[in-house]
This record gives structure tokens, sequence and C-alpha cells, in this order.
């Protein structure tokens, strides 16, 4: 339980730190950035531990984001799209750095409701296909 | 094993660093009894939590004399950060620029205020030609990340008051008197550079 929640006590951490440093205008980028590097790191080091761990530590990580984002596509939480943002604070400065508007709502909208669907596959990739490399 | 310590703990640390920075650079803020956090914190603790309670409330507020870059405040009942939890600038043929959680900073018509149980309507002491400009800034910003608690600083991450505020700061009108370092739609209330034309509490609507 300690390892499969390593990802999900880094990722609390750093949705406190990028939410402060979007206060100095430049370093929330770098923190985003930060935050992907630790995270893919983490997650690849996980590609020798057994199945268990391996989805305990997706499920924490991803499956509060995947629930809500199901309830914001099917329009039955209102409120998914704001935990959403909350969610994936640490990478909401380089979501900030493109803004388009398509089909009456935002394009962060749909990266925020698409992004727990992504890091599925890329936490699976990750975790997964890359262990005959190693 | 050391480098797995430090992951885990790097970002706490960073945190708590930002948080120090954060506090010791605006000191005269945090001591402020009135400052957005403080207040926020003991509304939630007394469980005003969020917004407040969302409803259709019907104020029947008259939109007669409002002006384009003048201010519309909305709040509900139990709100956590005041008495109004939304604003946004009027920009003439009913419509209203403002920022929302889905749909980021956005053109939306002026009806939707009529739902609020608080409502009022702030005239801004400025020439018509910075009026028109502030509103221009927002239309700018449309698709803009909407951010609940964001930060006074930057220009990409936004909430409904915070964009009000910047547009007009670029202008030369700061309408935060306080120097708090987030702005809450209150603010806009009890600024110097606004005059209220008129407003409605729920029990007098």
């Amino acid at each position: 339980m300690r390892i499969a929640s390593r990802i999900l006590v880094i990722h609390f951490f750093a949705i406190l730190a990028v939410w402060l440093s979007t206060y100095i205008v430049g370093l929330d980028i770098f923190m985003s950035l930060l935050y992907i590097v630790v995270i893919s790191i983490e997650i690849y080091s996980l590609k020798n531990e057994n199945k268990k761990i391996k989805w305990l530590s997706g499920i924490l990580w991803l499956a509060i984001p995947l629930l809500l984002s199901i309830l914001t596509i099917f329009k039955l939480y209102s409120l998914g799209i704001f935990l959403l943002v909350f969610w994936f604070t640490p990478i909401i400065p380089l979501i900030s750095l493109k803004t388009y508007f398509f089909a009456n709502y935002p394009l962060y909208y749909y990266i925020l409701v698409g992004l727990p669907f992504i890091l599925i596959l890329y936490f699976y990739l990750l975790a997964n296909l890359l262990k005959k490399d190693n | 094993m050391q480098m797995r310590n430090i992951r885990l703990w790097l970002f706490f640390i960073i945190f708590i660093l930002l948080l120090a920075y954060i506090i010791i650079s605006n000191r005269a803020i945090f001591s402020n009894p009135n400052n957005i956090g403080k207040i926020y914190f003991n509304n939630f603790l007394a469980g005003d939590i969020g917004y407040g309670i969302e409803g259709k409330y019907g104020n029947n507020i008259s939109w007669e004399d409002l002006e384009v870059g003048d201010i519309l405040l909305g709040g509900y009942p139990n709100c956590s950060y005041g008495r109004f939890s939304h604003a946004g600038v009027y920009m003439g043929n009913n419509l209203v620029v403002e920022g929302f959680g889905d749909l980021g900073i956005t053109i939306q018509p002026i009806y939707h205020y009529l739902e609020y149980s608080e409502i009022a309507l702030l005239k801004v002491n400025t020439s018509m030609e910075i009026k028109e400009k502030a509103v221009e800034y927002m239309v700018a910003q449309a698709g803009g990340l909407f951010y609940p608690v964001a930060f006074k600083p930057g220009e990409r991450i936004w909430n409904c008051s915070k964009i009000i505020w910047l547009a007009y700061y670029n202008l030369g009108i700061d309408l935060d008197f306080t120097d708090d370092i987030w702005i809450a739609p209150d603010i806009f209330y009890d600024s110097p550079y606004t005059t209220v034309i008129r407003e409605k509490s729920y029990e007098n609507s």
C-alpha cells in the first residue's frame, strides 16, 4: 500500500506547490514540467512491481478524475469540471498556455475531461510496455 | 532509495518554501483580519462553503442606466467569500463578459443575473473610452482558463473577479483598495472607483 500510494501523495503535494507557484508568473510552467518528469519517473519505477501494486497505484491516482470526467461527460454532476480543475492543478499552467473556443466550450474543458483517459494510457505504457527494455 | 525520498517530498518542500515566501512578502495583508483568505476560512468553518446555495431566486432588477464597462455582481445565500459570489462586465446589447468554471472567460446573455438572490449593478467612475477598452481586453481573453483561487499576478489563469480587476488595472484604474493577493466580487462593491446604480437582496426583491 505504501508503494502504491506514492504517486497519489506526490500528486497531492504537487497540487499545493503548483497552485502557489502560479503566484510567480513563469515559475508555474516550470513546476508543471517538473511534475510531469517526477510522476513519469515514479510510474516508470513501478515496472518491476507486481500487478497488484501497479493496479492500486493507477486506481489511487486516476479513479477520482476518471469518475469526475464520466460524470461531466454525461452531465450528471455540474461541479465535475470545477473539481477536475482542482485535481489537475499540477498541469493547469501548461493547459492555460493555449486558449481556444470550440462548440461552446473552451479548449481546457475538453482537455480536462479527456485527460484521465489519456493518463490511463500513459500509465499503462510507462508501467508495463517498457518493462522489456529493462 | 535517497532519490525515491527526494521525489516523494520534493513538492511538499517547494510548497512550504512558496508559502513562506508569499506570507513574508504580503505580511500586511495576512495580518489584516479582513483579508479574503481569512474571511473564506472563517465562513467555511461556520458552514458556508463555496459560492453558496444556487437557485433561481428571481430578483427582477432593471438593467436601466447600465453602460458598457459597468459591473454586475450576483450572489447566493451562504456564499463563503462575501455577499457576492460572481462578477461580470456589461458589454452592451444585453451581453456580459465574465468567467465561469466550465466556460472559462466567456460572453453570455445578461438574463442569468436575474437568478441571484443578491444583485448589484455598479457604475465604474471613469471615461467611456477606458470602459470600452476594459471590455475589449476581457473579450480578447475569451476561452481563458478559469481557476477559482487564481492569484492576482499573471494573465493565463483567471477567475470572474480577477479578469475585471486586471482589465481596469492595466488602464490605470485599481478597483482593489485592499492590495490583497486575491480578488473577490465584494471588493468592487466597496471600491471608491464604483457607484451602486441599484441593488436588490432576496429579502426585499
